[in-house]
């Protein structure tokens, strides 16, 4: 469809008609200041074109003028594949649509109305929405080649069935199957009547359908189920209550059975236990008597041998008392005897004591005198060693203090002067004389040198470093000077090297070198001679450090003695004693003291023991006394005790012993008459009968509350058996299988269908996908027409959609993230492709309303030339708020005010 | 001499959840084969009617079949029923259908063996011992044996009760083993049971009998629908026994076989063609197999549906894998490249989904990847490890059917 004018009254700001073109069928450029009404003109076109014309929608509202209730009125002249018409709907207030065609150079009405709009929509291929206006997307192809103010960047999609498979079809050069297409169809539609495109359930749908049913059945059957379970709880609560009950009843009558012959046990028991308790007293006082009768007689025997036993002793004590007052007479005699020899033997032991002593002192002193003599020769031998000590170190303390790194150091000077001087004598002046005769010469430089006498006609050399003053006889004063620097200068260092080795000698304490040298090695010598005396000096100090040590020991050694000496007071036959005489006699006294001692040991030891006897014999004499006292007492309490007690029985004992025996043994007799009698445990009777008894009550409220428990279970399982339960659950179970089948079956079809319409998209997006290098090759071509830029390239999707622009497909920069003005451009370039395909079957046009906002002037000029050159196919029209952009462009298209004509004529 | 009919297994109330809204007329046809066998024995003169458990197919069915039952038996007053509880309608307690008021208050012919026991039968003596569990491991005529040792001798003793015969390899353990002497075991004459649903007679000498169900249930019950009329002339004698015929409907289960279409077609043919005389007493199915184009299948699926009309109950189950000729498969591709891809992806689906091998269908340049395949299939939730072989055949036939309907 191309446009060739349009017509407004009452239309936004147009109060009055006004007429926009005509358009010719390159490029026009309508331009006016902004808000002039361009934008609105061309809406208005569209819900001409597009929408029915009896809508009252918001949007057709929005042409009306502002405040007004205006009838908006609109025609539009246009050229299709079919041919030329034209238009005319008034919307709102009295709601018209007339179309006409041109055709012999006249209008021809063709139709009215709705039928209008349908023969409308036919032509331009447009579709309309279930309600209310259409949107851009129901405009056919101008949904796609109109971009619209503010919407530059806006691509629709191409998932319409009709408008947008064909652009894609057409822009991808795929010849679609119609067959496939239709099936295609015909799937989405099955599988939409099933259930959602995200595999939901339909509502209203045969799917949904089942799977509610399933629902309630489910339900039905989830209530079944829980009847089951309590029916089967019950059950088993039944069957656990009758197996108790019977348990209980078994229980009951066994208990009843032993309670009854228990309690009649019990009385019988209760008779026969008084009794018993009657014989048992008499049985118990008997017992008593005769206990008492035992017990008399017995002690009236054992007074008896008692009192014999008691006799007899005393006879043996008085007898024992006798004999052991003899032996303390005569061991008292004994110890008497002893006693006088105690004092010789003292007095013996002491004297022997007393000389040892003596002897053992006189030992000392010898050997402490001769201790001090040893001492007082070793201080002789160490001071002597001591005063030689001194003079040696008297000696080096005279020598230079000269160590032999000081006389290395002297050495090396002196070493280093005489270098210096053969040095100087190698540069300094040699003068040969060799006289006709001989003579004598004196060296005034060097006043200390003697006058040497030169032989005739023999050379004679003088050296000297730098002059030399001669005084020749018979000739007279000869100076010579060097003027060799060299020689100077070694003569400089000569003298402060002399001068150095001169101070330090000085310092050193020596004349020359050689002295040092000798003081050197005579303080070696000394060195060597001192640690040796030091050496010889130690044996005679022994184990003192010092000689002063030494002196105190000796001087300690001979004051021991002397004290010594002064306590004995030395008899002048001791004195003559020689040494080995006191050893000898010592000797002697020590082996005889010890034999003395061990001696008189031995006596006291005696005497220890006489004297230890005569004290047992004392003891032993008041023992025997004291028994046969305690036996006479004895004896007459026991005579006492057996006159009492035979006074107790006058008949007596034995008899009266017999005749308790006899009473006790009929009282036992009966007493165990009445116990045969009795059943064993017979005491624990009543217990037992109350326990019976109480278990069996226990038993019964027990049975009692199971017999209760089934019936309940019985009355409960009755009433439920009663229901049916499975009856009723097997038509729920068969209705429900009839509902998974159905919900099987619609889903198993709703799956076939979506999978077939699936895979069939799947294979015609593979099929697109495979020849969309074609058309990114060209979409690349004008983009870089458009930019100036040919290294990108753009690609796009199997939808046909723009992915993006780079370099290869994996690095393109998407079409979201890029720029607005390079959408701007993308899209019209996309645009501009759509229209050249559809301009194939019929006049196409494309509307850029002042889409290019975003573009700089030089991409501008260059948009400009590429819609100057599709200007040769297309219809362009541009509209802009910016004339001065297309100045020289296109046509020019006028909006102008113009007479309403009735006939809607334009 | 006595006589009498021993049946088992009527199973009534049977639940047939995959016949839906016909479920309700195979219940029925039981009852109405329950009143053909006491007919039977009406007609025969036959007094005693032995139902050896499983007259019920549970504890819980309605008292509305319950009533139904207890009035079938008020209709025939002169013949002695005795029902022994079975595995299915044990007599387990007051929930047990034996509790129902119908049953308790059931007219003097009816004769309920819910507790071990014998009972004089006028010329002989029935020993019973009934079950009270739904399975056990115990042989329940181990009862029986101890029973009969307490009778007189010279008496003909007919024992009675359920279970499977302990045949090796065909039973369960806990499915109330019985013997297979267990007869001559007790000393009885004749040991009436049931449990299984097809006929088996002749074990321990032709003394233990299991007529099966009287009115078939399943395909596979070939030799069921039938009660034993039983003739022992005296004490020792080895017993008579006739299978009647009772049934009402007659299950048959009809094949064809694509592989060999001719043969098989001519054979099902004949088949319906013997069956069409009893039609409306036959539940009939038909079980379509082997490899078929599209075409064809649908072509025989609307003769036979039109084939099944007038039978009872027609089933078709559709066994066919969808095939094309070389020349099918060429004119599709040349005519729908993207329907040969689309049938080609469809085989890669059915790989990924099955695990089978592809079919030698299209193979194209850019066959459909796993990713792929989950990624379309994504969008609608469908399970890629849900889809069975059965839902691919439909899928093809569907493709194919609409794709003749878009063609025509």
């Amino acid at each position: 469809m191309i446009l060739h004018s349009l017509e407004l009254t009452h239309v936004g700001r147009f109060r009055e008609t006004v007429r926009v073109g005509p358009f010719c069928p390159g490029l026009n450029i309508l331009s006016a200041p902004n808000e002039s009404g361009k934008s609105t003109a061309l809406h208005a076109a569209a819900r001409t074109l597009f929408d029915r014309h009896t809508t009252k929608s918001e949007e057709i509202k929005a042409l009306q003028p502002a405040g007004t209730s205006l009838a908006p009125r609109v025609t539009v002249e246009f050229q299709t594949g079919a041919g030329h018409f034209r238009i005319a709907k008034t919307f709102l207030q009295k709601p018209e649509s007339r179309l006409s065609q041109f055709r012999a150079g006249a209008w021809e009405l063709l139709a009215e109305a709705d039928d209008a709009d349908q023969r409308v929509q036919n032509l331009l291929q447009s579709s309309l929405p279930g309600r209310g206006a259409t949107k851009p997307e129901h405009w056919g192809f101008l949904g796609f080649l109109w971009a619209r103010q503010g919407e530059p960047a806006l691509w629709p999609g191409l998932d319409d069935p009709h408008v947008g498979q064909r652009i894609r079809a057409r822009l991808a050069r795929v010849e679609l199957d119609p067959v496939i297409e239709e099936l295609r169809l015909r799937f989405a539609a099955a599988a939409d009547a099933i259930m959602t495109s995200t595999g939901q359930s339909r509502v209203g749908g045969p799917l949904r359908s089942a799977e509610e049913d399933l629902f309630g059945i489910e339900a039905a059957l989830e209530e079944i189920h829980k009847t089951r379970a309590l029916l089967e709880e019950t059950q088993r609560q039944y069957q656990q209550s009758e197996a108790e009950v019977l348990r209980l009843e078994k229980e009951h009558a066994e208990q009843s059975t032993v309670a009854t012959a228990l309690r009649e046990q019990a009385l019988a028991t209760e008779r026969l236990s008084g009794e018993l308790t009657a014989r048992q007293q008499a049985l118990t006082s008997a017992k008593e008597k005769l206990a008492v009768l035992v017990t008399d007689a017995a002690t009236l025997s054992r007074l008896q041998v008692e009192y014999k036993e008691t006799e007899e002793g005393l006879v043996q004590a008085r007898s024992i008392t006798k004999e052991a007052e003899q032996a303390l007479t005569e061991l008292r005699s004994r110890l008497d005897t002893r006693q006088s020899e105690l004092p010789g033997h003292e007095k013996h032991l002491q004297t022997l004591r007393s000389t040892h002593q003596r002897l053992r002192d006189l030992l000392k002193l010898r050997r402490l005198n001769a201790d001090a003599g040893t001492l007082a020769k070793q201080v002789e031998k160490a001071e002597a060693a001591s005063t030689e000590i001194s003079a040696l170190e008297a000696r080096r303390t005279a020598l230079p203090a000269l160590t032999a790194a000081q006389l290395r150091k002297l050495e090396d000077q002196s070493e280093f002067l005489r270098t210096l001087r053969a040095q100087l004598l190698a540069l300094g002046l040699t003068v040969e004389l060799t006289p006709d005769s001989e003579t004598m010469v004196e060296n005034l430089g060097n006043p200390a040198a003697e006058r040497q006498k030169l032989p005739a006609a023999q050379p004679h050399r003088l050296q000297s470093p730098s002059a030399m003053d001669l005084r020749l006889e018979g000739w007279g004063r000869v100076l010579i000077r060097s003027g060799s620097q060299d020689a100077q200068s070694a003569a400089s260092n000569l003298a402060e090297s002399e001068t150095g080795l001169t101070e330090a000698l000085q310092q050193a304490g020596v004349s020359s070198v050689d002295a040092a040298r000798e003081a050197v090695a005579t303080r070696k010598e000394l060195d060597a001679r001192i640690k040796a005396a030091i050496k010889g000096m130690s044996p005679h100090l022994g184990d003192h450090l010092t000689i002063d040590a030494l002196r105190e020991t000796t001087a300690t050694a001979q004051r021991r003695a002397e004290t010594l000496a002064v306590s004995l007071s030395l008899t002048p036959e001791e004195g003559a004693l020689s040494l080995t005489d006191l050893e000898t006699s010592e000797a002697t006294r020590s082996e005889a003291v010890p034999a003395a001692e061990k001696s008189f040991s031995d006596f006291a030891n005696q005497l220890t023991q006489l004297r230890t006897e005569e004290r047992a014999a004392i003891e032993k004499v008041q023992e025997t006394a004291k028994l046969t006292a305690d036996h006479e007492t004895r004896l007459r309490i026991l005579e006492t005790q057996i006159r009492d007690l035979g006074a107790r029985y006058p008949e007596g004992i034995d008899p009266s012993k017999t005749s308790a025996q006899i009473a006790f043994a009929e009282a036992e007799a009966r007493v165990l008459a009445t116990e045969k009698d009795l059943p064993p445990d017979f005491e624990k009777l009543p217990e037992r009968n109350k326990r019976a008894a109480a278990s069996l009550q226990q038993i019964a409220n027990e049975l009692q509350s199971r017999r209760t428990d089934r019936d309940q279970s019985r009355a409960v399982l009755q009433m439920l058996g009663g229901r049916g339960l499975y009856s009723r659950e097997t038509e729920w179970e068969e209705r429900k299988a009839g509902a998974i089948l159905r919900r099987d079956a619609a889903r198993s079809q709703a799956w076939c269908a979506r999978v077939a319409q699936d895979l069939i998209e799947h294979r015609k997006q593979a099929a697109t996908k495979s020849v969309l290098t074609p058309l990114e090759n060209r979409l690349t071509t004008a983009f870089a027409e458009l930019t100036g830029d040919a290294t990108r390239q753009v690609f796009l999707d199997e939808h046909l959609q723009i992915a993006g622009i780079g370099r290869t497909r994996d690095e393109t920069h998407a079409f979201d993230q890029l720029s607005q003005g390079a959408k701007e451009q993308l899209l019209l370039c996309l645009r501009l492709a759509v229209a050249q395909e559809l301009a194939a079957d019929e006049p196409q046009v494309l509307i850029l309303d002042d889409v290019l906002v975003n573009t700089d002037p030089v991409r501008q000029e260059r948009v400009l030339d590429v819609l100057a050159a599709q200007a040769e196919r297309l219809q362009i029209l541009i509209l802009t708020c910016h004339p001065d952009r297309y100045r020289g462009v296109g046509q020019p298209i006028a909006m102008a005010t113009c007479q309403d004509r009735s006939d809607g004529s334009v | 001499m006595i006589r009498f009919i021993h049946s088992s297994d009527w199973q009534l109330g049977a639940r047939f959840r995959q016949f839906g809204a016909k479920a309700e007329e195979l219940r029925l046809a039981r009852l109405t084969t329950l009143q053909r066998a006491l007919s039977l024995a009406d007609d025969r003169a036959i007094k005693i009617f032995l139902i050896a458990g499983d007259l019920f197919e549970d504890n819980q069915v309605g008292d509305g079949l319950v009533q139904q039952t207890v009035s079938l038996f008020n209709a025939f007053p002169d013949i002695q029923i005795y029902i022994l509880p079975g595995n299915h309608d044990p007599s387990s307690g007051p929930e047990a259908v034996w509790s129902r008021c119908a049953l308790r208050e059931a007219p003097p012919n009816v004769h309920l063996l819910l507790e071990a026991g014998v009972m004089d039968l006028g010329g002989a003596w029935l020993v019973f011992s009934p079950l009270h569990q739904k399975v056990s491991t115990t042989d329940p005529s181990l009862k029986l044996a101890e029973l009969a040792a307490q009778l007189p001798p010279d008496t003909i003793k007919i024992g009675i009760t359920h279970g499977a015969l302990a045949i090796e390899g065909k039973h369960q353990p806990n499915d109330f083993p019985i013997a297979l002497n267990a007869a001559s075991r007790a000393g009885l004459d004749y040991l009436a049971i049931g449990h299984w649903h097809n006929w088996l007679a002749g074990t321990d000498a032709g003394r233990i009998v299991m007529p099966g169900t009287p009115e078939p249930d399943r395909f596979s019950n070939d030799r069921s629908g039938h009660v034993a009329c039983v003739e022992i002339d005296g004490p020792g004698n080895l017993p008579r026994v006739d299978a009647a015929n009772v049934a009402t409907l007659t299950w048959r289960s009809l094949s064809l076989d694509f592989l060999a279409q001719e043969s098989s077609r001519a054979s099902l043919e004949q088949a319906l063609t013997d069956l069409r005389g009893d039609a409306a007493k036959t539940v009939l199915r038909i079980t379509l197999s082997g490899s078929v184009s599209p075409q064809v299948v649908t072509e025989v699926k609307a003769g036979l549906a039109k084939s099944g009309d007038g039978f009872f109950l027609h089933q078709i189950v559709d066994a066919t894998r969808i095939a094309l000729t070389d020349a099918e498969r060429a004119d599709l591709q040349a005519r729908h490249p993207i329907l040969a891809q689309v049938l080609a992806d469809i085989d890669r689906l059915e790989g990924f989904a099955t695990g089978s091998a592809a079919s030698a269908g299209e193979q194209t340049t850019t066959p459909l990847t796993l990713t792929e395949a989950q990624a379309l299939l994504a969008p609608s939730k469908i399970d890629l490890a849900r889809l069975t072989p059965e839902w691919f055949a439909q899928l093809r036939q569907t493709l194919f059917q609409t794709l003749q309907e878009v063609a025509s």
